[in-house]
């Protein structure tokens, strides 16, 4: 537990704070109105900043020195994972509100509102190979993907991101899309963290530099 | 007798430190790889969206909107906090910030070109079904509408994201302030949809860097106009880049500059206000809606 708390202290708290809160606001105000106004669409907005949320959970400032440290990658993403909890807690809130105030089933919100937030901690993780804080380049793909995307119509009449009360709308169900994203980021989470890259990476850079130096001083 | 020839050293014209600061901004933008992703599908989405049939004619200018003036937003917001890295350096040089901020600032150039030029090639390529599919807008106020929904986006989101980069230094505020101006939009545009004549919707409509003027419904059979005067509402538009400039200019600014800029903010905001007044108060004073091949009725 201790070395839990150790690991998550440096995850980008204030941005991931700041986002979930403004998820809420923008969730909140999409849910609240939706029975009004017959669809959810800020709700991508909302996906948006949850997703962008999960993108600072690997947030390393210090990885010179934290990526040279014995933790494995698998113990260092799965610690990481908890500070996704502010965003999955604000998705199951959301998820409960719309049982209340809108039409839109709870399930479906649910796994939306979960996909979105695995989505932006899996390209973290990705990124985090090479990056030693990853959120803000995770951040932009993300709106790119999420809110972006859907305005182009031939994605749009394919693919839904959100889910809407027409059961038989044409196109890939927000549950399916988000099952298949979900699924993908499962998988590219194993790999990445059954290779230790960035310990490698860290590593390589830091011997070369050491023998640089000695090799200086030496001569 | 022998005659010296003794050619004058040659002057070096000093370039004016703002320019040179504009290239170098300039430079870094295009060379930024998300800026150039963000123009490729802006165009990419500008051609999808026009080799189709178009039945409402505001549709196709949300695009460039969101991605130039949205995304040009956190690109320049990120744009401005990175010589926070390099401020140390940055800070002995004689250029003074508000000269680095102006140079960020005029760098906002090359997003409203591109932004000109989606506009060029909307008007050029696309087929829309007819003049009914712009609602009952015509001339002055249709390129009103064209110009504050494509062109002036492209222009204000880059200076609120230089605004906002010099004031935090915190990455993640461009995007959340981009998602929370998009969430606005998006939710106002849909209460437009259902309460077309309400007054507190339609001064919340307009109470945003960007809005629609024209709905349509799902199968493209009408068009709706609704309240509000474009005119009025670009005006207000300018006034709020006019602002994000002032807000930029700022940061760190000696007192003289700061006490001008005050004082252009005791002009700036009231101008704005009264802006926003007309925008609300101006144009249709109820919503109308065009059928094709019928007369346009009130909604």
């Amino acid at each position: 537990m201790r070395a839990i708390a150790v690991l998550i202290r440096a995850a980008g708290w204030p941005a991931i704070i700041g986002l979930t809160l403004c998820a809420a606001l923008v969730g909140g105000c999409a849910l609240t109105f939706a029975g009004a106004v017959g669809t959810a669409a800020p709700l991508d907005a909302a996906l948006a900043l949850l997703a962008a949320a999960g993108g600072f959970a690997l947030e390393e400032p210090a990885a010179a020195v934290v990526d040279l440290t014995p933790t494995r990658s698998v113990q260092l993403t799965a610690a990481r994972a908890v500070a996704l909890l502010p965003p999955l807690l604000t998705g199951c809130a959301l998820a409960l509100f719309a049982t209340r105030s809108s039409g839109l089933p709870a399930l479906d919100l649910s796994v939306t509102l979960l996909g979105s937030s695995i989505l932006g901690f899996t390209l973290a993780d990705v990124a985090r190979q090479r990056v030693d804080e990853p959120g803000a380049v995770v951040a932009v793909p993300v709106i790119l993907l999420v809110v972006v995307t859907p305005m182009i119509g031939a994605v749009a009449r394919h693919v839904h991101t959100v889910p809407t009360t027409d059961p038989g709308a044409p196109g890939l169900s927000s549950n399916a899309t988000w099952a298949f994203v979900m699924a993908a980021c499962l998988l590219a989470i194993v790999v990445t963290a059954s290779n230790d890259r960035r310990y490698r990476r860290r590593l390589v850079h830091t011997t070369a530099g050491c023998a640089m130096h000695v090799h200086q001083n030496y001569h | 007798m022998t005659t010296a020839t003794v050619t004058a050293p040659r002057t070096v014209r000093s370039r004016n430190p703002l320019w040179t600061l504009t290239g170098y901004e300039i430079r870094r933008l295009v060379r930024n790889p998300l800026f150039l992703v963000v123009v490729g599908f802006n165009a990419y989405a500008i051609y999808d969206t026009t080799s189709r049939v178009i039945f409402e004619a505001d549709e196709l200018g949300s695009i460039p909107a969101w991605l130039l003036g949205g995304m040009g937003m956190i690109i320049f917001c990120w744009l401005t906090q990175s010589t926070w890295r390099s401020a140390e350096a940055l800070d002995v040089t004689p250029t003074a910030m508000p000269v680095r901020t102006t140079a960020l600032c005029l760098t906002a150039v090359v997003p409203f070109g591109c932004a000109v030029l989606s506009l060029v090639a909307i008007l050029v390529v696309r087929a829309p079904q007819g003049s009914w599919t712009y609602g009952v807008f015509d001339g002055a106020d249709r390129a009103a509408v064209q110009v504050s929904q494509i062109v002036l986006p492209a222009l204000g989101g880059p200076l609120l994201g230089v605004a906002i980069g010099r004031w935090t230094r915190q990455v993640w505020v461009g995007p959340a302030a981009e998602l929370l101006i998009a969430g606005w939009v998006l939710l106002v545009e849909g209460l437009a949809f259902s309460y077309p004549d309400s007054q507190p919707v339609l001064l919340m409509r307009l109470f945003a860097p960007f809005a629609l003027f024209t709905g349509s419904g799902d199968r493209g059979d009408f068009v709706e106009t609704w309240r509000g005067s474009p005119a009025a509402f670009l005006a207000w538009q300018i006034c709020l880049c006019a602002l994000a400039v002032v807000a930029a200019l700022l940061y760190q600014a000696d007192p003289l500059l700061r006490r001008r800029l005050i004082h252009a903010l005791f002009v700036l905001v009231p101008l704005t206000a009264g802006c926003y007044a007309l925008a609300v108060t101006g144009g249709l004073q109820h919503a109308v809606t065009v059928v094709p091949g019928f007369a346009p009725r009130p909604s």
